[in-house]
């Protein structure tokens, strides 16, 4: 089998920085920002993104060469290089565990994203209002209220187109598939997020007692700059929060796709003595310029701009902007007259790039691993993948999004990775030594690594992991301000409540009871609509307990290939 | 918008714009140049190599 390898430098950072770069870029920080401080969520945005994101994304550049260099391509068998205790290579299958769950959910998304930019592109959303984008989500993806299955033709056809793009360009391998896709995806995507962002800052809202000008829009009631100034404004009497650190910290962690087992596995192809921490670097700035620069100034000031700034703000009180990026941005653009499709093409796009190049980042892991260890083609390896995704996928597809799409998404794409980071820099900066460690982030570097990042990558980024992991674990109902400002003020505390998305309250079902108490206290639902409610509560119970196990059952079943693969190892004097 | 906000987006635009350029300068300008075969520039390397001292008659 040919070895396979990246063709450019360039190709390997934008691959890289395609991995990094996803839909929170566009729609997740913009609004993690709005809410969490505006102009001062940046300050604990680059202080996480100095004590966790660069250390860490060297530890995974520096990790994957490494074990690339033993002949491994999947965490697995890059964690094992590290260690003789057998047992990291159990843990190392996380990276791959990983892949497969986030792939199952995140490639509907970005089905949803090609099936928007496909409607736009044929003006499809002319004309409509925000309830007729919503009816045409309804109807993408079968969702209706208090029905457990949801179930819609037109998703599925979407969803396995998805699936199958993402087999074909996986099975052209890593130069003439990701490597492509990702030279001509990121810069295409750099350039309808500019071209947005320009045509958004232009728009001027009819001024009174003055004559319009060419810029001026009659459907425009604010200024965008206000929309960047609800943004940018810091309030730093928030900064005193520890959930805006904790967000702060949460935001860099997925921006830079850490703690997946992706950025391992493209690293691995690197040659002993190339550079990783130039590359690193690069790839990790490339995705704070298309989140900070790009991601901050097309969301919030468009919408405020076309619905006033009370509105957005409502819009962006769950720090999500997926409402008003999917929902509400087709009808703005119908503002724009003749651009309005090319504009809805270009935003959806860039999403579907977005997506795409990161889904890719997904699948390579899994891949390495069959072709390395189970003796696998490239395209036997990319259709088992395809093979492996579909149990998941489908009840992704089939079942309401409270069920599958919401678990894998919490397990799998939010608490597993800061565990598996945290797993990483104990290997890499504990385990193997940091000294050994820092040999290998700076063995060819191109960029001076500044030597206080020695002391950061051993002793802060792992505490900072853990004081994030414990934040997901003990998370309290009520705000950790109100704890701290009782403590402070000698005030008793509320009593002592699990948060439906902290960790235990997620295991014990907290965020169903409290839908639960919602609905049983509703003066507005009838006893039909009632009971119905909670039947339907009962049902993503149940199948949440299902996907859990099916979850378990996928980490057990790697587990068993990677114990075949290494008594394989051990028969032929591999191991 | 306010000068505060104006302070905060300049400064943040500053830091990643100068990061990015700065770090994409040094890679176009690496002596390991872009899209070179890697085989290609070792087998230079070699060429390149001093030759080994003759041995003493």
């Amino acid at each position: 089998m040919a070895k396979e390898r990246w063709a450019s430098r360039i190709g390997l950072v934008l691959a890289m920085a395609g991995n990094a770069v996803g839909l929170g870029n566009f729609l997740r920080f913009p609004a993690q920002a709005a809410k969490y401080g505006g102009g001062a969520f940046l300050i604990p945005y680059i202080v996480a993104l100095l004590v966790v994101g660069l250390p860490l994304i060297w530890v995974e550049w520096a990790m994957g060469r490494y074990g690339g260099q033993k002949g491994h391509h999947s965490a697995p068998g890059i964690f094992q290089s590290f260690s003789s205790n057998g047992i990291w290579k159990y843990f190392g299958v996380m990276g791959l565990w990983s892949c497969l769950v986030i792939a199952a959910y995140y490639l509907y998304i970005e089905s949803w994203c090609l099936a928007y930019a496909g409607y736009s592109a044929i003006g499809g959303f002319s004309g409509y209002t925000p309830a007729d984008v919503e009816a045409f989500f309804s109807k993408l993806t079968g969702e209706t209220p208090n029905q457990l299955f949801a179930i819609s033709p037109f998703g599925m056809i979407m969803f396995a187109i998805c699936i199958l793009i993402n087999i074909f360009v996986l099975s052209r391998g890593l130069a003439k598939g990701i490597e492509l896709v990702s030279k001509i995806g990121m810069p295409t995507l750099i350039i309808f997020a500019a071209i947005l962002a320009v045509r958004g800052l232009l728009i001027a809202p009819p001024v009174e007692g003055q004559a319009p000008t060419f810029f001026t829009d009659q459907h425009a009631k604010a200024s965008p700059f206000e929309g960047l100034n609800y943004l940018w404004e810091p309030r730093f009497g928030e900064l005193g929060d520890p959930a805006v650190w904790l967000a702060a910290a949460g935001q860099i962690f997925f921006t830079l796709s850490i703690g997946m087992g992706s950025i391992h596995c493209y690293s691995s192809y690197l040659r002993a003595k190339d550079d990783v921490a130039l590359t690193g670097a690069t790839a990790a700035w490339t995705n704070e310029f298309c989140e900070v620069i790009l991601g901050g100034t097309i969301l919030i000031p468009i919408a405020v701009a076309y619905l006033g700034l009370e509105a957005v703000r409502g819009y962006t009180q769950g720090g999500s902007g997926f409402g008003l990026g999917f929902m509400v941005f087709p009808t703005l653009f119908n503002n724009w007259g003749w651009f309005a499709p090319v504009a809805g093409f270009f935003w959806f796009g860039l999403l579907f790039f977005a997506a795409i190049t990161s889904s890719l980042a997904m699948g390579q892991p899994i891949m390495a691993f069959l072709q390395q260890e189970f003796g696998q083609s490239r395209t036997a390896s990319a259709l088992s993948f395809g093979v492996l995704l579909l149990p998941l996928a489908i009840p992704v597809a089939v079942l309401s999004q409270a069920t599958f799409f919401d678990e894998f998404d919490y397990w799998a794409g939010t608490v597993m990775l800061v565990v598996f980071a945290l797993g990483e820099s104990i290997l890499f900066a504990w385990v193997f030594g940091m000294k050994n460690a820092w040999e290998e982030i700076t063995r060819g570097a191109e960029l001076w690594v500044p030597p206080i990042f020695y002391f950061v990558i051993k002793y802060v980024t792992p505490l900072f992991l853990l004081a994030i992991l414990a934040a997901y674990v003990f998370k309290p109902a009520a705000d950790w301000k109100t704890y701290i400002e009782a403590a402070v003020q000698g005030k008793p505390a509320p009593a002592w409540e699990w948060a439906g998305d902290g960790l235990i309250g997620k295991l014990m079902h907290k965020d169903l009871e409290a839908t639960r108490n919602r609905v049983s206290s509703d003066p507005q639902l009838d006893p039909a609509q009632r009971t119905a409610a909670l039947e339907h509560l009962e049902n993503v119970e149940t199948w949440r307990n299902v996907d859990r196990l099916m979850m378990l059952g996928v980490y057990v079943f790697f587990c068993v290939l990677v114990y075949v693969a290494w008594s394989r190892r051990r028969a032929q004097g591999r191991a | 918008m306010t000068p505060s906000a104006w302070i905060f987006m300049g400064s943040m635009w500053a830091l990643i714009i100068f990061c990015s350029v700065y770090c994409f300068y040094k890679l176009l300008t690496s002596p390991r140049r872009l899209d070179l075969d890697v085989e290609m520039q070792e087998v230079i390397e070699y060429q390149t190599l001093p030759e080994p001292p003759k041995a003493a008659k």
